[in-house]
């Protein structure tokens, strides 16, 4: 019975987010509302659950008291509803800032630069390792721009990095097509055999 | 203590210490660094709730005020409290949150997603016009792929999926890697900007 119900809910949503193909419609806004409302609501609940096993288990079983920091931190976050407090809003959005910008800079020095350079110096034997170390280095001279104008081989060598970025696009955009196709095939299929049971 | 200095000597000292943790083992800074990436992990849930509280705030607003279409707003805020209600009391495994999550929430996304299909095809329309050399490649390469990945592709030349995994595996990934060395040189650019406080875009928003 649930089953059934369910089936019939994902269906009436999976048609109204459809009809926004048509027009945009009340019904597809309503069902909009809703996706939203559960898309917060259960990001929220997965955000209690980090909240209890790195702040409030540790706190409890491990008296890690140092766990009180992002605590505090955590609730000057909602100072910014505090007319003249708000400032104070900043302290845990300059840790949050600090901590992404440290994983980003080492993570982006080791995984795509360090290991992306060194996967490019590959023997040149064939055409597939002539047409990599040639790609990327004719697509990296792409994105230098001070010396292009003056110099005439790095205006063939960018104009090259373009021709194979647009390869690459024209690929990523083919795959991205097939990927969403597939996926509305999915959806008609879902309606055609679990909802009308045709198929 | 408005002043934004404070701030960004503390953006410094947080940035420097994961960094130096990786690039200075010789330290033993790992200790520190776990614990500053955890104070962030927790610092981005109760972001999580600002955000749950700003939405709840502005479609109350909405409902009290009787805005158009205020039955909306009450279906969003109805369907945020029970998911944060029964999630939070009887937890994400209970068969009345699964039920929401799964007959709701995913084919509600997958949908919006798969019809994307439609604005893509219409965006192809535009972009597949061989006005230029590029857009002539772009049109190649996007074809051999699509009729590579499509049953009907093999049914026309027997090579087009192996063609269409060459380009994917080379070019393709000739192109991506040059992409991908040029962002990451310009994102050690901004991350070094954000941390000496050149780049201070973060710190706007808080009314003062």
């Amino acid at each position: 019975m649930l089953g059934t119900v369910g089936t019939w809910l994902a269906a009436i949503g999976t048609l109204a987010m459809m009809s926004f193909a048509w027009r945009e419609n009340p019904f597809y806004r309503a069902f909009e509302h809703i996706y939203i409302g559960i898309g917060a609501g259960h990001a929220t609940v997965m955000g209690w659950q980090n909240i209890q096993s790195n702040l409030i288990r540790p706190l409890q079983v491990d008296r890690h008291f140092l766990s009180l920091v992002p605590l505090v931190l955590g609730l000057l976050l909602y100072t910014r509803f505090i007319k003249g407090q708000a400032y104070l809003s900043r302290y845990p959005i300059a840790v949050l800032v600090g901590v992404g910008t440290g994983l980003t800079l080492r993570g982006t020095v080791g995984s795509q630069l360090v290991e992306q350079v060194k996967a490019t110096m590959i023997p040149l034997n064939n055409i597939n390792n002539i047409i990599l170390v040639l790609g990327t280095t004719a697509t990296v001279l792409f994105f230098y721009f001070t010396a292009k104008k003056s110099n005439k081989a790095m205006g063939v060598t960018s104009k090259i990095g373009r021709y194979i970025m647009m390869i690459a696009f024209g690929a990523t955009f083919g795959n991205a097509v097939m990927g969403r196709m597939s996926m509305m095939i999915g959806r008609v299929t879902f309606l055609l055999r679990d909802w009308l049971s045709i198929l | 203590m408005k002043s934004s200095t404070p701030v960004i000597v503390l953006t410094f000292i947080v940035g420097i210490l994961i960094i130096a943790e990786f690039f200075l083992p010789g330290l033993n800074l790992a200790n520190a660094s776990n614990e500053v990436q955890n104070w962030g992990v927790v610092i981005a849930a109760f972001a999580l709730g600002l955000a749950a509280v700003n939405l709840v705030r502005i479609h109350g607003r909405r409902i009290i005020l009787r805005r158009s279409e205020w039955w909306n707003s009450a279906l969003l805020l109805f369907f945020l409290f029970y998911m944060i209600v029964v999630g939070i009391i009887a937890g994400t495994d209970y068969i009345a949150y699964e039920f929401a999550f799964q007959n709701v929430m995913t084919p509600l996304g997958a949908t919006m997603y798969a019809m994307l299909s439609f604005w893509i095809a219409s965006a192809a329309y535009r972009a597949f016009v061989a006005r230029s050399i590029e857009a002539s490649i772009l049109l190649i390469s996007a074809a051999i792929v699509m009729l590579g990945n499509a049953p009907i592709g093999e049914a026309i030349w027997a090579r087009f999926p192996a063609l269409g995994s060459w380009i994917m595996d080379i070019p393709n990934t000739a192109a991506m890697r040059g992409i991908m060395i040029g962002a990451a040189i310009g994102a050690i650019a901004l991350g070094i900007r954000v941390m000496v406080g050149i780049e201070r875009g973060y710190l706007g928003g808080g009314n003062e």
